[in-house]
């Protein structure tokens, strides 16, 4: 049965990436949505993406910025993280569309250790901002970003002959790196959202503070664990924080069979 | 310290909607809109 979830991510990836001309002329759209940050994780050189990657606008501020932000990219991400925190990776992120797929195919199911998830702060703060301000280069776009080689390279050298003659070994390496995620993403729930990308990093900071936030009835929890069971990022509600940043805002675990957790917002008055 | 924890979303909303008009001013939306339009290399690993 598909879930409203599954639907809205469906039309997440067909909105981000609407320009399909992009994949019979070999080229990326260059018209104005392109102006705009893609709200999720999403390479703006697919041939069909619509809208601009923040995070290689990220980099390309935190190089040649005037002071090394951009307040542009920031106060995007920033409305829609202090409205619903990380929902964006829940409900419409089409790389987080792909991990969940993946996870479907049988196979021994692996966790990630709670201390490899801090990776992700390493990456976004080390990689993202600091590397790409001190060697005014793009070095997660250039190396580690798995999205970039399977909607940008692999589309783009397949269309384009003259694309083609510039390949190297970085290709290599990162076709290697896409790889390793894509097996990964099947032993393990979403490892690149919990391990490595610096978008939902962003939004899991304003978890805590948003709007929107997840509320749990801990006193009447039966400890069944269907909630860690239902979770995409396999978040252990029932003993963790509610808003911990790991948590993807999918709602998944509002499906508790007791009816202990929800999504409640500010303005609602807890009853719990 | 209580009225901040407790409106700490808005006083983040408005602080994100200041810097995205800040930004629009300053003109990022622009070179956000040069960058995007050509295909980039690196993201393709031939950069």
């Amino acid at each position: 049965m598909i879930t409203k979830r599954r639907v809205s991510q469906i039309l997440s990836v067909i909105l981000y990436n609407a320009y399909v001309v992009g994949f019979f002329s070999g080229t990326i759209y260059q018209g104005v949505a392109k102006v705009i940050p893609c709200p999720a994780f999403n390479c703006h050189s697919c041939p069909a993406a619509l809208f601009t990657c923040p995070i290689g606008a990220i980099q390309l501020f935190a190089a040649y910025g005037k002071y090394y932000l951009s307040f542009y990219v920031m106060g995007f991400l920033g409305i829609i993280g202090a409205i619903g925190g990380r929902v964006i990776c829940g409900w419409a992120c089409p790389f987080g569309l792909l991990q969940d797929l993946m996870y479907k195919i049988r196979s021994p199911k692996t966790d990630i250790p709670r201390i490899v998830e801090k990776t992700k702060y390493v990456i976004l703060f080390g990689v993202v901002f600091f590397v790409a301000y001190y060697t005014k280069e793009p070095w997660f776009c250039k190396i580690i970003c798995p999205a970039g080689t399977l909607e940008a390279g692999i589309p783009l050298l397949g269309l384009n002959k003259d694309l083609r003659q510039l390949i190297g070994i970085v290709l290599i390496i990162k076709i290697v790196i896409l790889l390793f995620f894509l097996l990964w993403m099947i032993v393990s729930k979403r490892p690149f959202c919990r391990v490595v990308c610096p978008l939902g990093t962003i939004y899991g900071l304003f978890n805590k503070v948003s709007f929107f936030k997840m509320r749990l009835n801990r006193d009447s929890c039966i400890l069944d664990r269907k909630c860690v069971r239902m979770c995409p990022v396999g978040h252990r509600i029932y003993e963790e924080d509610e808003n911990d940043p790991r948590c993807i805002r999918c709602l998944q675990c509002s499906e508790c069979p007791e009816g202990l957790i929800r999504l409640s917002s500010k303005t609602r008055k807890d009853s719990s | 310290m209580r009225f901040i924890t407790k409106h700490l979303y808005k006083i983040l909303l408005i602080t994100a909607l200041f810097f995205l008009i800040a930004g629009i001013i300053m003109g990022e939306h622009d070179t956000l809109f040069s960058y995007a339009i050509v295909i980039c290399l690196n993201c393709m690993g031939i950069g």
